[in-house]
């Protein structure tokens, strides 16, 4: 045969022989290059540039796709490196065969020409397929105008070539070095030999545990402040590393510890499991730890994604209590009847009713905080110390509340919008103010216990002679005169709300004393696009995830499959029955596919606090609401995850039993 | 096609009774049979060596399978110390295995997550002995099959000697009726076949029953006695006496010259 049709003849047969391994393997490489096919072209098109308030979903996108990019690299060279290491023996065979190197580097070639061509032929035909769709999915989770007009960009095309062309151009590059450092004498022998164990196994056990009892550390105490992303990096990294130190010894070591006791290990129902499952272990701990990992990214995505999902109402409430806020100089701004007839008129023209309109003037004190003493603010102070009092007239309060506080001079209400300051006097400047009462509520702003970042102090001054004076007292600067606000909400169309808003706008801005207008109808709308964008990717990312984690998996049952046909058979003829050896089998594999699932449940809730801080760096402060998505996700997640083992057992079995048939087939007949 | 039946019986008791065996394989619709033994006879008495001799296809692995109650067989009876193997039912046929027989096979069948130690010990512990006796049964055959040192390595880490010697172990540890091995020295080099074969003869010395299939004339010159079968038929024996090693080797090349000549003129 023509030697030019030889080798991608055999490259063929080679990937068509591995079907079990190499299929799944194009279909995950094909998913890969949908997803990233999809975001490349959402990014690519000029409509989301045109869209009203779609800065956020591409912020968000163009995030998410650099993210995918760093996450499926790996995990393609991964996949690759386990594919070309249970191949050992064919290219063993066929160099003893007579094919020299270069041949199989160029054998190697035509494979990854095949595969990284079946791959981009799949993975852009079913993007071009459903582009659109995801496309409209997003707009939609958005509330983005949904638009019709979606069209293919070359830039997209290209992007993804190119990716897919570097991961698979690194995958061949190895390949060929594999190729090339290996001689056929070792291709050829089985790949029987148990991976030793780490030399320092008790140093790398405890290293691990240390490692992840640091990462657990950081994670669980870690504040919500400026660091945190630094922390949460660190945490991360720290829990990644510790987790496959410990698959790699910490299981180990503590089976070792059951080993020597002879008592325990030598007994027929332990005897099997453990020194199967040390076995297994040594093999298999990279792999365990992968899973542990992608379980656990799985978990916390979906967790985020949901949270964000079922929170979104009350993140948008959070945000924008009110549909429409007036935020004026108190001083400034003289035309306040002039205002209030506007404010009327307008809502009659734009189709709007005005409701719960509540009006009172601020005072903002810029302070340097110590517990409960507050005085003029040190420019040199820690930001973390500096606190904005916001004061607020009493009578004022008793109109918005509909209640009837009286106060003393030397009395205030205070209102935190996280938690409870717990103070029964405070010091500002060099008086002290006695609390008459910590509110729970107010009808200016919404309040939750663990909201850090963005807390904001209110105080109810008894009347503006007080105020003044702590004006005074705590500088009297242009920037620090008093704030009149006037927020209410509408009832009408949302389209007229928003139009609504913007038209207070455009009529208060050239006005002097003018401060600002919040549309909190296009404000929440705003909101839900940003979480719309992070809900796709967050849906987008669980698969990718999950996918990862089910190829690993049904990578690491055919490995088994094959160590394991050859046990059950010894096993049989030394004296055990077929069900004994079953169970036996069955049980290692459980604990020990299990084990990550484990694992990954711990992290996850090691991680909870982390998570939930940072979602309430979103404004989404209902704990009860993420601990309620936290259950959800970790039983759906069980499910995916006995589903995928059973799944991929099942491979698992076909790869044992067919040894087995020959001898069953024997006792049918007999 | 000719037929040996065997009166001579020596004066010692039988322990296993092969009585007409035979084997039909047929394929899953029932189209083809194949006969792979066809009316098998023979004994082994307590304490001796039997080689089985054939050529490939010849069913001596069926054979041995079948005595080894892996397999059973389409007619006939196969008593180990007048016990049916028949009659034992399947969910005792482990433990009847693990404590009866013992077995050594050509590609050895150690376990790679056990040590050498953990690989001998295997049947005691399924059996559920104490950890104490497994040391004390193992003490004296290791140091008789030259394995005391090897004992804490894994089967991955040593020769192919010292592989079928372990094997040979975790035959003998149990203090099994009889020894059943199949192409032991299969395997083996000729330093570690000989060393093997060597040890088989002191262990049958010692009154260890061996039944060994093979179709080396230099395993089976080791026998006290050696089968020759063909086309699933005991065709022809031959009793060592008082021969050495080598007159055992030369009879051995003259019988199965005369079986085939003797089987092509038959057909």
């Amino acid at each position: 045969m023509n030697k030019l049709l030889l080798l991608p003849k055999l490259s063929i047969m080679g990937i068509r022989r591995n079907g079990a391994s190499y299929f799944p393997y194009i279909l995950a490489g094909s998913f890969s290059v949908f997803v990233f096919f999809v975001f490349s072209s959402i990014l690519a098109n000029d409509i989301m540039l045109t869209l009203p308030r779609s800065s956020y979903a591409l912020l968000l996108m163009r995030v998410g796709q650099v993210l995918l990019g760093l996450i499926l690299l790996p995990f393609i060279v991964y996949t690759n490196s386990f594919l070309i290491k249970r191949r050992k023996k064919e290219l063993g065979l066929y160099s003893i065969l007579g094919l020299d190197k270069k041949h199989m580097a160029v054998m190697m070639l035509w494979e990854s020409i095949i595969i990284f061509g079946a791959v981009m032929i799949l993975g852009i035909v079913f993007g071009l397929a459903f582009s659109k769709l995801m496309f409209l999915l997003l707009l939609n989770l958005s509330s983005l105008p949904v638009s019709a007009s979606f069209g293919f960009s070359s830039v997209a095309f290209y992007q993804t070539f190119l990716y897919f062309l570097a991961a698979y151009g690194i995958n061949l590059v190895m390949n060929i070095i594999r190729v090339f450092r290996t001689n056929p004498n070792d291709l050829l022998k089985s790949p029987k030999k148990g991976d030793r164990e780490p030399k320092h196994l008790w140093l790398t056990a405890l290293s691990g545990l240390a490692l992840l009892g640091v990462g657990y550390n950081i994670a669980i105490t870690s504040k919500l402040d400026s660091s945190i992303f630094l922390n949460f990096l660190l945490a991360v990294s720290l829990v990644i590393i510790g987790t496959h130190q410990f698959f790699k010894a910490g299981l180990l070591a503590f089976l070792k510890v059951l080993k020597r006791n002879r008592r325990i290990y030598y007994s027929k129902s332990n005897f099997v499991t453990i020194s199967g499952m040390l076995h297994r272990m040594k093999k298999s701990a990279s792999s365990l730890s992968n899973i542990c990992i992608f379980s656990t990214m799985t978990i916390i995505t979906l967790l985020c994604t949901l949270s964000v999902w079922l929170g979104s109402d009350g993140m948008q409430d959070f945000q924008f209590p009110y549909d429409a806020t007036v935020n004026l100089n108190a001083a400034g701004f003289r035309n306040r009847d002039g205002l209030n007839e506007k404010l009327l008129e307008l809502a009659d023209s734009a189709n709007v009713k005005i409701t719960d309109r509540i009006e009172y003037t601020l005072q903002k004190l810029r302070t340097t905080r110590k517990e409960n003493v507050f005085t003029v603010q040190d420019p040199e102070s820690h930001y973390y110390d500096r606190e904005t009092i916001r004061l607020i007239l009493l009578d004022e309060y008793n109109a918005m509340e509909n209640t009837n506080a009286t106060l003393g001079d030397n009395e205030i209400l205070i209102y935190s919008t996280g938690a409870d300051l717990g103070f029964d006097h405070v010091i500002l400047g060099t008086e002290t103010y006695y609390v008459r009462k910590e509110l729970d509520s107010a009808a200016f702003a919404r309040k939750a216990a663990n909201n850090t970042y963005g807390r904001e102090i209110y105080m109810v001054v008894s009347s503006i002679d007080v105020m003044d004076k702590l004006r005074t007292a705590f500088g009297s600067t242009a920037d620090n005169d008093r704030m009149l606000t006037i927020s209410f909400n509408l009832e009408g169309q949302e389209n007229d709300k928003d139009s609504y808003a913007k038209s207070v706008r455009a009529w208060c801005e050239p006005q002097p004393g003018y401060i600002s207008v919040i549309n909190g109808t296009g404000g929440r709308r705003d909101t839900r696009t940003m979480n719309g964008g992070l809900l796709f990717i967050g849906i987008f990312f669980s698969i990718i995830f999950a996918m990862c984690l089910i190829l690993i998996m049904y990578y690491k049952q055919i490995t088994e499959g094959y160590d394991d046909r050859n046990n059950f058979d010894i096993m049989q003829k030394v004296g055990m029955s077929d069900e004994e050896v079953r169970g036996t089998i069955r049980k290692q594999i459980l604990m020990v596919f299990y084990s990550p699932l484990v694992i990954a449940f711990l992290h996850t809730m090691a991680g909870f606090n982390m998570t939930a801080g940072m979602l309430n760096a979103l404004q989404l402060f209902d704990t009860g609401l993420i601990i309620r998505c936290g259950l959800i996700v970790a039983g759906l997640f069980t499910l995916l995850y006995g589903f995928s083992y059973s799944f991929t057992s099942r491979t698992y079995y076909r790869i044992v039993k067919q040894m087995r048939t020959d001898v069953t087939a024997e006792r049918r007949i007999a | 096609m000719q037929y040996i039946e065997i009166k001579e019986r020596k004066n010692t008791m039988t322990l296993l009774e092969v009585n007409n065996v035979k084997k039909v394989y047929s394929t899953r619709l029932g189209g083809n049979k194949v006969q792979a033994l066809n009316g098998v006879t023979f004994s082994v008495e307590k304490g001796e060596y039997v080689a089985i001799m054939g050529e490939s296809g010849s069913g001596k692995t069926t054979l041995l399978n079948i005595l080894a109650s892996i397999d059973r067989a389409t007619s006939g009876q196969v008593l180990l110390e007048g016990r049916d193997l028949a009659a034992i039912r399947q969910s005792e046929l482990a433990a009847f295995r693990r404590d009866n027989l013992g077995f050594v096979f050509q590609d050895f069948n150690l376990l790679d997550n056990f040590t050498i130690q953990d690989n001998i010990f295997l049947p005691l512990v399924l059996a559920g002995r104490p950890p104490e006796e497994m040391k004390q049964r193992l003490e004296p055959l290791a140091r008789k099959l030259g394995i005391e040192d090897i004992l804490q390595k894994y089967p991955y880490e040593v020769s192919g000697g010292e592989k079928q010697r372990t094997a040979t172990a975790r035959a003998l540890i149990t203090n099994p009726k009889i020894v059943l091995a199949d192409e032991p020295t299969g395997s083996l080099d000729s330093k570690a076949s000989s060393r093997l074969l060597k040890l088989f003869a002191e262990i049958s010395k010692e009154g260890q029953t061996i039944l060994m299939v093979t179709h080396s004339i230099n395993a089976a010159s080791h026998a006290g006695r050696v089968l020759f079968i063909k086309d699933g038929c005991v065709f022809h024996q031959i009793y060592r006496g008082n021969a050495a090693n080598e007159e055992m080797y030369a009879m051995i090349t003259d019988a199965l010259t005369i079986i085939q000549t003797g089987g092509m003129k038959n057909e």
